[in-house]
């Protein structure tokens, strides 16, 4: 009969801040990944930007993700996702779940430029579905409509 | 005194990480239930973005034993964050020195179905990573006792098929693959690593703290 010794080993999570302010700052940090999207929402002309689609791939400190889809007008969430009831079950049934359950993590207005010295405004929500960890963010510049790209970290 | 020890290494860094690894510190005991006895808290930014954590610690015998088996009894209770085990290569190395792209790791899971009649459990994710042909499984009680450990066959996603199984029944039960480590004589020790994966937006446990649990399993010579 073998012996048994269990270890029950514990650590911390440092809660990170939600504030605007310091929300800022990580973002910032993201923004420094040369191959991140985000770097691409940080410039207007990403809705008109043909190198930037659907199925994108990228590579981030997050790991390598995928665009999934890049909402680009200004219409109900719902209902342009209900477009994939019938193209894409999977996936309209990972989004409507992520919507019933939304965690608004972080929104802060960031005083970040581009040339055109517009303001952005960034929402990030997560969810989790099936043991994938998806990310929704959503520009908006103030002047052109919303952009809302959801990033499938297929890492996880 | 215990028949085996749990030791930190020498270099272990809340804030830089890179560095950790080195030889036993035997002055550095992990006991069992202390937060951040062996794991250093998650900091912030990386509770936000995400990362990985790399923390070696060492198992020493008191007396000499046999057939020791090691594993994860039950996975993190956090539900954004997944820990591995591998062995170290040497017990000097440093986290600089691991092959992180070819790392053999061993994990634990939940099993969400058994089907004895073919020999087969399901996992409640893709364990290809961390669970290969001719691996030992281990499968725990709901208080982390050892039931039974059986032979992997095959592996494809997340079903597992077995050599054999016995008569026991793992349905629900947590399991993980398994360390096997011949012998450890009196005062001999040995160094692993344990492979924390950190989600983006990982977010605190407070109550209970966010752990998981080491079994070893082992003989008297």
């Amino acid at each position: 009969m073998s012996n048994n010794i269990s270890l029950s080993i514990q650590n911390e999570i440092k809660n990170y801040d939600n504030k605007p302010c310091c929300v800022k700052n990580k973002i910032r940090k993201e923004y420094n990944n040369i191959n991140s999207p985000i770097e691409y929402l940080n410039n207007s002309d990403f809705a008109l930007n043909s190198d930037i689609n659907d199925g994108f791939k990228y590579t981030t400190n997050e790991g390598n993700g995928e665009i999934v889809k890049i909402i680009k007008n200004n219409v109900s969430f719902m209902n342009e996702i209900l477009k994939y009831k019938n193209m894409n079950k999977n996936l309209y049934e990972e989004i409507k779940n992520f919507t019933k359950n939304i965690n608004l993590l972080s929104r802060g207005i960031i005083d970040v430029y581009n040339n055109k010295n517009t303001q952005f405004d960034f929402n990030i929500n997560k969810y989790k579905y099936n043991n994938i960890y998806y990310f929704e963010r959503i520009a908006y510049d103030l002047k052109t409509p919303p952009i809302r790209v959801i990033f499938k970290n297929f890492e996880d | 005194m215990a028949d085996l020890e749990f030791y930190k290494s020498l270099k272990i860094d809340e804030f830089d990480p890179s560095n950790n690894g080195d030889d036993i510190d035997t002055n550095a005991l992990i006991e069992s239930g202390i937060l951040n006895n062996l794991l250093l808290p998650v900091r912030p930014y990386t509770a936000e973005v995400g990362g990985e954590r790399y923390f070696k610690f060492f198992i020493k015998a008191t007396v000499d034993v046999i057939t020791l088996g090691l594993d994860i009894a039950s996975f993190t209770t956090s539900p954004t964050e997944e820990v591995y085990l591998f062995e170290a290569g040497s017990n000097t190395e440093l986290e600089s020195d691991l092959d992180k792209n070819n790392l053999r790791v061993y994990g634990g899971f939940l099993v969400t179905n058994y089907d004895k009649d073919n020999k087969k459990v399901t996992a409640d994710r893709d364990i290809s990573g961390f669970v290969k042909a001719g691996d030992t499984v281990t499968f725990y009680n709901a208080d982390n006792t050892k039931l039974v450990s059986w032979t992997v066959d095959t592996v494809s996603g997340a079903d597992i098929t077995f050599t054999e199984v016995s008569s026991d029944d793992v349905s629900n039960l947590k399991a993980s693959s398994t360390i096997y480590i011949d012998a450890l004589n009196a005062n001999e020790y040995k160094g692993f690593w344990v492979k924390e994966v950190v989600s983006p937006f990982t977010e605190a446990m407070e109550d209970p703290a966010n752990e998981f649990v080491l079994n070893i399993w082992y003989d008297l010579k």
